[in-house]
C-alpha cells in the first residue's frame, strides 16, 4: 500500500465518519422524542444523588447536574443496537465493495457516536440553565469534553465494532448488548461519581474500563483534570484500550470472513 | 473477445461429513460484453449462492471466476461490480439522494468533478433529477429502486448484477425501471446479469438465460430457444355463444384441451398446422356462435414452471 493510497483511504473514513454525524442530525424531531425524557433523568438522578451525599461528596449540585449529564450523554449514546445491527448487516455487502468493511464500519460508528454526543449535548446545553445550573460552569464543561469527545468516539467505536463483529460471527449476540450496557452503567459511574463512593468499592471501580470511558471524563469535565491520575496516565489507559479492543476486532473480523463461508452468507 | 464474467467449474459445498452437500455443482459460463444474461432456477437451486460466489461475498470450495480477468472478490473486480439488491436497499434513509450517491461514489474512489459528472450524468439517464435533494425515507418505492440503480451503477462497472429490481414495484413503476436500464445497457454496452422470479423482467431486458437446478446448469442459450418446442405451439380460446356446441376436433392439428360452459380452448402446433387454417376451420365449425377469438402463445412461466415440476 502506497503512502497516496494510506491518505486517500484516511480521506475517504474521514468524510464517513462526517457523513455518519451528519446523519444524526437529518432528523431531528425523531431525535428529540428519543432523547425527551434525558433532562427528566438528569434532574431526578442529580436530585436523588444530591439527596444521600451531599454531606460527603465532591460535588456542588450544580456539578452534580452537569455531571450526571455528561455521563447520560456517553452512555446514552455508548454501543446502541441500531448502530450495531447497520454495521452488522453491511458485513457481505461489503465484501462485495473495494473497502475494508472493518474499517468502514468503524468510521460509520465512530462518526453516530460523536454525531450522537454533540446532538445530545446541544440539547444538555439547553436543559442545563433550566435545571439550575451556571452558564460559566457549563461553558467549561462543555469545552472540555468536546476536547474528549472523537477520543471517547472511538473507544465507543471499537466497542460497538465488536459487537457487530461479535453478531456476525455468532448471530445472537445482540441479546448481549443490554446487559453489557448495564454493567457499564453500574461499574462506570453513570448513577454517581466514583469518587464519592465508599472504599473498597471506589478503589476497585477506578481500575476498571468502564471508569476510564465514563467517570474520569466526566469528572474532567467538571473538576478539569482526572480524578487520581494524570491527563497522561488517563491517555495511557485508553490507549491501551484502544490497542486491545483493535486486536480483538482484527481477530474477530478474520473468524467472521472464515466462518461466513460455512452458512452461505 | 474477453469475457466480462467467466465463471469456470465452480463448487460450492457446505457443510461437512455426512452432512456435506453442494450448492453449487461444477458450474461454468461466461458473460461477454454487453450482453444481458438472465439466471433462473427454483427456490434451493444455488442462485444466491452463485451470486454470492461472483460478488466475492463468498469463495468457491472449488474451481474459479472472474471478472474482466480480475479474480472476483479482488479490489479490481469489486470496483468492476455493480450490485442492486431489490430487497436490501443500500441508500441511507434519513439523507438526501445526492448525499447518498456522492459517499456511493467514493467508496468506489470516485472523487471531484469526476465524481459530480458522473452523477449528474446518471441522475439525467433515471430521470432522477428532481429526486436528488430529497431525502431518502421520502421517496416512493418506484423512485427510491430508479435511486439504488443509479447507486449501483454510479462508479460505471463493467457488470450490474441485479437480484430482483422490480420487486414490489407496481406495474407502472417496473416497466419505467425496465426502460431505463434497457437504455443504460444501451448507452453503456456493459453486461447485466439479473436474476428474478418474474419472468416479465426477464422477458423484456434479457436476450439470453442461464438455467440452474441443484447447482447443476440445466440451460444455457438464446431465452427464445428455451421454450423448445412448446415455441411453436399457440393457443386458441373460443368464446361461443351457444353452451351445447360440441368441441372441434382434427386429429393431430387441433386439439381441444378442455371445455367450459361458453369456452372453448385449443391448441395448434404451428409446424404442423398453419394458425391461418386452423383459426378457418374452427371459425367454419362454429359459424354464427362464434363470439369471441384469443390467441396466446406458452409464456416463459409455464416453460419453467414445466421444468421446475419435472425437477420434484
Amino acid at each position: 500500500m502506497t503512502y497516496a493510497n494510506v491518505l486517500e483511504s484516511g480521506r475517504f473514513h474521514f468524510r464517513h465518519a462526517w457523513f455518519n454525524l451528519r446523519e444524526q442530525f437529518s432528523d431531528i424531531p425523531t431525535a428529540l422524542a428519543a432523547n425527551a425524557l434525558i433532562p427528566f433523568f438528569v434532574w431526578i438522578l442529580s436530585n436523588v444523588w444530591q439527596r444521600f451525599n451531599s454531606h460527603q461528596g465532591n460535588f456542588t449540585f450544580e456539578q452534580v447536574i452537569v455531571y450526571i449529564g455528561i455521563t447520560e450523554l456517553l452512555f446514552m449514546t455508548f454501543v446502541r443496537a441500531p448502530s450495531v445491527s447497520r454495521a452488522s448487516g453491511d458485513f457481505s455487502i461489503s465484501l462485495a465493495r473495494p473497502r475494508s468493511w472493518l474499517v468502514i464500519s468503524f468510521s460509520g460508528l465512530v462518526g453516530r457516536s460523536i454525531g450522537g454526543r454533540i446532538f445530545m449535548l446541544c440539547l444538555l446545553i439547553c436543559v442545563f440553565p433550566i435545571l439550575g445550573t451556571d452558564l460559566a460552569e457549563i461553558s467549561k464543561a462543555v469545552l472540555r469534553l468536546l476536547i474528549l469527545l472523537p477520543w471517547l468516539g472511538i473507544i465507543q467505536g471499537l466497542f460497538a465494532l465488536f459487537f457487530s463483529v461479535a453478531q456476525v460471527l455468532w448471530h445472537q449476540t445482540n441479546y448481549f448488548l443490554l446487559p453489557f450496557g448495564k454493567i457499564f452503567l453500574v461499574l462506570g459511574g453513570v448513577w454517581g461519581p466514583i469518587a464519592d463512593f465508599s472504599e473498597p468499592w471506589r478503589k476497585w471501580l477506578l481500575i476498571l474500563p468502564p471508569s476510564d470511558i465514563f467517570f474520569q471524563p466526566a469528572y474532567f469535565c467538571v473538576k478539569g483534570n482526572f480524578y487520581g491520575i494524570s491527563v497522561f496516565e488517563w491517555f495511557l489507559r485508553t490507549s491501551f484500550l484502544i490497542l486491545v479492543l483493535t486486536v480483538i476486532n482484527i481477530y474477530f473480523f478474520k473468524m467472521a470472513k472464515t466462518r461466513h463461508q460455512s452458512y452461505g452468507g | 473477445m474477453i469475457s466480462s464474467l467467466n465463471a469456470k467449474n465452480i463448487i460450492k459445498t457446505f457443510g461437512s461429513g455426512d452432512k456435506a452437500f453442494n450448492a453449487v455443482n461444477d458450474l461454468s459460463f461466461e458473460l461477454f460484453p454487453g450482453e444481458s444474461v438472465a439466471f433462473l432456477g427454483p427456490n434451493g437451486a444455488g442462485k444466491s449462492t452463485t451470486i454470492k460466489i461472483l460478488c466475492g461475498i463468498l469463495s468457491p470450495t472449488y474451481g474459479n471466476a472472474e471478472i474482466n480477468g480480475f479474480k472476483v472478490g479482488s479490489l479490481e473486480a469489486n470496483k468492476q461490480l455493480g450490485l442492486v439488491f431489490g430487497t436490501r436497499s443500500q441508500l441511507f434513509m434519513h439523507m438526501t439522494v445526492f448525499q447518498c450517491l456522492d459517499l456511493i461514489a467514493e467508496i468506489y474512489f470516485l472523487t471531484g468533478t469526476e465524481k459530480k459528472v458522473r452523477i449528474f450524468e446518471l441522475a439525467e439517464l433515471f430521470e432522477i433529477n428532481s429526486l436528488l435533494e430529497k431525502r431518502v425515507r421520502t421517496l416512493s418505492l418506484g423512485q427510491r429502486m430508479r435511486c439504488e440503480v443509479v447507486a449501483a451503477l454510479v462508479h460505471k462497472p463493467k457488470i450490474l448484477l441485479a437480484d430482483e429490481p422490480t420487486i414490489g414495484l407496481d406495474i407502472i413503476a417496473k416497466n419505467s425501471l425496465r426502460e431505463l436500464i434497457q437504455r443504460w445497457r444501451i448507452e453503456e454496452k456493459s453486461t447485466l446479469l439479473l436474476t428474478s422470479h418474474d419472468l416479465s423482467d426477464v422477458e423484456v431486458l434479457c436476450d439470453r438465460c442461464i438455467l440452474i437446478d441443484h447447482g447443476i446448469k440445466k440451460y444455457d442459450g438464446k431465452l427464445s430457444a428455451l421454450k423448445g418446442n412448446l415455441a411453436e405451439l399457440r393457443r386458441i380460446q373460443i368464446t361461443v355463444a351457444d353452451g351445447s356446441i360440441p368441441t372441434f376436433s382434427k386429429e393431430n392439428l387441433i386439439h381441444s384441451l378442455d371445455k367450459e360452459e361458453f369456452i372453448h380452448r385449443y391448441e395448434v402446433k404451428t409446424s404442423k398446422f398453419a394458425i391461418s387454417e386452423a383459426l378457418s376451420q374452427l371459425s367454419k365449425h362454429y359459424g354464427d356462435n362464434l363470439q369471441d377469438i384469443k390467441i396466446s402463445e406458452v409464456s416463459l412461466e409455464e416453460v419453467l414452471a414445466q421444468r421446475y415440476q419435472d425437477r420434484s
